[in-house]
């Protein structure tokens, strides 16, 4: 946040002191009332998924009898794992080619646009907001053996194709509709962040474009893949609209076991140990990649100024 | 512009072309087969207006209504806290200031189906509140907050600080300076942050799921429908709303352009 601090003059440090001297329950008005928000509705919320985990379930009442046999059943059942390996390749993948299809729209929206960058970013945007559901419920009509796809290929004569078939592929398309503008619009800002004089440099002291790229652009909008890799990646990994809807009989996410949990079947202690058992796995994600990323970064800052 | 890295791009830009299509061509085909008789079936194709008329007769009034709450109640509750928040953080000096930009920021980074999951385990266990419309606009809030929260903060670090020092200078009231000074230069990304959190909460599944009880928003009773296949006018209404809503997602861009005019006018 130190940039916060560069972009206010030091002249208002008068103005400063005024706030400082300011009643604090001005303070405690501004950032104290809607933290109290934030902290009782969400943070309070996930905290009772991690207490409910050690609870148990008995004919639909819930018990407090602190166990570890939600755990235990999670672990040793085939079905979850099987489950799991499924979402965590299906969310690897998604994560892949969303990141291989948005990196060169990004560059191409930050450096080759101009006035158009705001309106074709927003056109990106603007799909992530109509929802989950209701992108869904096109994208189901139009796939399935008989969908909307396979009569129009029909009627072209060039016949219906598995492809648009339900199952896994499908899933993967539909993450990768549902996700995409995540990745997009968090590479473009880390671009837009990226000192383009480093760049010039490069190219002065003799650099082609490629390894201008590689050695400059790349590495300078690391902490951009990274929000966007996270972001996709925790998304696709707990999604579970797609998979039902589009996945047929075989297409099974975490995420409709999980959701499933907390319906019908009553088992909420197990359903939250399932949930903090994917907390900790997209944590994990999280981890590993912000800690390639903070290896990578700064020593190439720190040699710039050397 | 780098004369030296300028290419004609021409592969960037038919990757570009082609993600558009990937993104818009669904909500083109809902568009389309929602004047159709059937909108499963392709051929025979018989434009209709009567999915559309039995929408405006009223199909779809309650969950509509309720949708409309959501979205409105949660979008106001959102941008005033995305908006003290950010006011908060930006202006004050304070231990962990750090960590309260992380935790305003976190409810984007959680899948909203474990925020759900453990709202329904928090009102079932320790608020005793049932399901309701109103639960599932407070909880929405918190999403929508950190949208509001996010878009605040781009604002008001670009926020000139003096203008309010020189109006405070010259005699201003607190509350001459919020509505004569702050206000005219941060009503655009007010209204942008209020929009946003608006149609986010509007069309949200998974906050809404878990938390509205016995009622129905659109989402939920698009989900329960879609097992079976969605009513013709259900199409309809889908259309209309997907619409509307990246409509209103892109006239941002003029929203943006005009709020910055003013701005640039104030300095």
């Amino acid at each position: 946040m130190s940039s916060i601090n560069q972009t206010v003059p030091s002249s208002v440090s008068a103005f400063r002191d005024r706030i400082a001297s300011m009643p604090l329950v001005w303070k405690l008005l501004l950032v104290g009332v809607p933290f109290a928000f934030i902290l009782v509705l969400f943070l309070v919320s996930i905290g009772i998924i991690l207490v409910m985990s050690f609870w148990r379930s008995q004919q639909f009442q819930i018990i407090v009898d602190w166990n570890l046999g939600n755990y235990l059943n999670l672990l040793t059942a085939n079905s979850y794992q099987t489950l799991l390996g499924r979402s965590l390749g299906m969310a690897l993948l998604v994560t892949a080619v969303s990141l291989l299809v948005a990196y060169p729209i990004a560059y191409y929206i930050s450096r080759g646009l101009d006035e158009q960058q705001l309106p074709i970013l927003l056109l990106f945007a603007a799909p992530f907001f109509v929802g989950t559901m209701l992108r869904e419920s096109a994208h189901q009509a139009i796939v399935g053996p008989s969908g909307l796809a396979n009569q129009f290929f029909e009627v072209l004569g060039i016949g219906s194709s598995s492809l648009f078939g339900y199952g896994l592929f499908q899933v993967f398309l539909g993450e990768v509709y549902l996700w995409f503008p995540f990745m997009l619009l968090s590479i473009y800002l880390s671009l837009e962040l990226v000192d383009q004089t480093l760049e010039e440099a490069a190219v002065d002291a003799g650099a082609g474009p490629w390894t201008t790229f590689r050695e400059v652009t790349l590495p300078l909008s690391m902490p951009g893949i990274t929000i966007g890799c996270v972001l996709v990646f925790v998304s696709s990994f707990v999604s579970h609209v797609p998979s039902r809807f589009v996945g047929g009989p075989s297409g099974s996410l975490i995420g409709n076991t999980l959701k499933d949990l907390f319906g019908e079947s009553g088992a909420w202690p197990l359903g939250s140990a399932l949930g903090v058992f994917i907390i900790l796995i997209a944590l994990l994600f999280v981890g590993l990649l912000g800690a390639y990323t903070m290896r990578t970064v700064p020593t190439l800052i720190g040699g710039e100024h050397e | 512009m780098i004369e030296h890295l300028t290419r004609n791009y021409r592969s960037h830009k038919l990757l570009l072309v082609a993600m558009l299509l990937f993104m818009y061509v669904p909500i083109g085909v809902l568009v389309l087969v929602s004047f159709n008789a059937d909108p499963y079936l392709l051929f025979p194709y018989e434009f209709t207006l009567g999915n559309y008329v039995e929408v405006f007769d009223g199909a779809y009034n309650d969950e509509l209504a309720n949708s409309l709450r959501i979205g409105f109640g949660s979008g106001f509750i959102s941008m005033v806290i995305g908006a003290a928040a950010a006011w908060g953080v930006t202006r004050y000096r304070f231990r962990f200031r750090n960590a309260a930009v992380v935790v305003f920021v976190l409810p984007l980074v959680v899948p909203t189906l474990i925020t759900g999951i453990g709202s329904s385990l928090l009102h079932a266990q320790i608020t005793n509140i049932s399901g309701s419309v109103n639960l599932a606009m407070v909880t929405q809030s918190v999403r929508g907050s950190a949208f509001a929260f996010l878009i605040m903060m781009a604002q008001l670090n670009q926020y000139p600080v003096e203008l309010d020092d020189v109006a405070a200078a010259y005699g201003a009231s607190l509350r001459q300076r919020f509505f004569e000074v702050t206000l005219p230069i941060i009503w655009g990304a007010l209204l942008g942050a209020f929009l946003i959190a608006t149609i986010i909460s509007f069309n949200d599944l998974n906050l809404t799921f878990f938390t509205i009880g016995s009622s129905s928003s659109i989402p939920t009773l698009t989900f329960n429908q879609m097992r079976y296949g969605l009513d013709a006018s259900l199409f309809a209404l889908s259309a209309v709303i997907a619409i509307v809503s990246v409509a209103l997602v892109l006239s941002l861009s003029l929203l943006i352009q005009v709020s910055g005019v003013l701005n640039t006018d104030g300095q």
